[in-house]
């Protein structure tokens, strides 16, 4: 090799960019963020997982959510989705100050879900993951029904048990019901709500411009 | 006869030669490099982790911010006060038989003028003194090479306003004239600081 130490260091610059670029930068950028406090509650923001949700963002990843649905409002400036989502604020670094990873997604093949917690009850996700077209004709998220088990009514029927129309219900003396995994998504799902106000993020002032563009002094 | 320019026959290997870039694209780059510096200053927000869209400055997000001044000064006062008061006067501000008098109604603390609390606090305070009738012979350390100005302000607000306490707040001015004053070691009971004046 004539140029070996030429094509280390070649090498080594080439390595040294992409570190700084996407491991120092970000850590210095956002590495050291505390918990911010909460505008209403004066408590800290945001809480860890809470029950269950902590093992509903495995289900999340592990059905490929993330490769059709994002979680990220962006602020007026760059697009509909405050209005799209019925979001109060845009997303923060914040927001995902305990997730691990952050699944922001990079598709929008489907809704944002990062303020789905609102907009949805428990049983209401659960059906939208069994069959998405009942409450959405035309959709094409596929249906999720290996996360659910249809069983045998052995005494009484579970609470847990969807309501469905006749042409999906179970056959007679049979009830479908969520897994433990359903349930982990659904409750990741309904975790999903970004609707607090943060000292970091307060409400803007109520008679702000329609614009992004700074406010002249 | 031989042409300067490269072959062009069939099945000749391509050549390349040199030719320089217009000016203009030069130019053009150059703008928008400009451009795009000032479009990063105008709403980057520095990068800071603190500012989000649609606040461009820190000063925009505090400025939006319900929090007012005197709350921010009360969470300071607070956390300060439970740092290091409130291993002796309790986080009641009652005091403690044997560690220090109470805070709670106490006439020095609701002094309309909060100088001579601020000489006490600051200064250290050993000997007798009278709080809500009771003698008191205890000895309080000196704070003021451990807060600064506005953190001193801010614990002193805070005893003065917490646990219906009602008197004016301390400003952090008041304090920088005490420090200014210094006093060599600390105030020699309730008569030496019943002899300052009560406002600065």
């Amino acid at each position: 090799m004539n140029s070996g130490p030429l094509l280390f260091l070649g090498l080594l610059f080439t390595m040294a960019c992409s570190w700084l670029t996407f491991v120092m930068g970000p850590q210095l950028q956002v590495g050291r963020m505390q918990p911010a406090t909460n505008l209403v509650s004066q408590e800290l923001y945001p809480n860890p997982y809470e029950g269950v949700s902590g093992q509903g963002s495995q289900v999340y990843r592990a059905n490929g959510c993330v490769s059709c649905h994002s979680q990220q409002i962006r602020a007026k400036s760059f697009g509909p989705d405050m209005a799209h989502y019925l979001a109060i604020r845009p997303s923060t670094a914040y927001d995902y100050l305990y997730d691990q990873p952050v699944l922001l997604g990079d598709q929008r093949i489907g809704p944002d879900l990062a303020a789905v917690g609102l907009h949805f009850d428990r049983a209401g996700l659960l059906q939208k993951l069994y069959e998405p077209r009942l409450s959405a004709p035309g959709s094409v998220m596929p249906s999720y029904r290996y996360l659910f088990e249809t069983r045998k009514i052995t005494f009484a029927p579970s609470t847990n048990a969807l309501a469905l129309p006749p042409q999906l219900a179970a056959p007679a003396g049979y009830e479908v019901v969520p897994t433990p995994a359903a349930e982990e998504l659904a409750g990741y799902l309904l975790s999903r709500r970004q609707n607090v106000f943060i000292y970091f993020a307060p409400p803007p002032p109520t008679n702000a411009p329609a614009t992004n563009a700074p406010v002249k002094k | 006869m031989k042409s300067p320019e490269p072959s062009r026959e069939p099945g000749a290997e391509p050549t390349a030669g040199f030719a320089t870039v217009p000016i203009c694209l030069v130019l053009a780059l150059g703008a928008l490099c400009y451009w795009g510096e000032f479009y990063l200053d105008r709403n980057s927000g520095s990068f800071d982790e603190h500012i989000y869209a649609p606040f461009h400055t820190w000063d925009e997000v505090v400025a939006n911010n319900p929090v007012s001044e005197e709350q921010v000064q009360y969470n300071l006062g607070k956390l300060k006060f439970h740092q290091t008061c409130e291993l002796c006067h309790q986080a009641t501000g009652l005091g403690q038989d044997g560690k220090a008098p109470p805070l709670v109604g106490s006439e020095w603390v609701l002094a309309p003028g909060p100088n001579r609390i601020a000489h006490a606090v600051m200064n250290g305070l050993t000997g007798p003194i009278t709080v809500k009738g009771t003698a008191w012979n205890l000895t309080m350390p000196a704070w003021k090479d451990n807060f600064t100005d506005k953190e001193m302000a801010a614990i002193l607000t805070y005893i003065r306003s917490e646990w219906g306490n009602k008197a004016p707040a301390v400003k952090a001015d008041l304090i920088k004239k005490v420090r200014a004053e210094p006093h060599p070691g600390p105030m020699a009971g309730g008569d030496e600081l019943s002899k300052l004046p009560e406002n600065l």
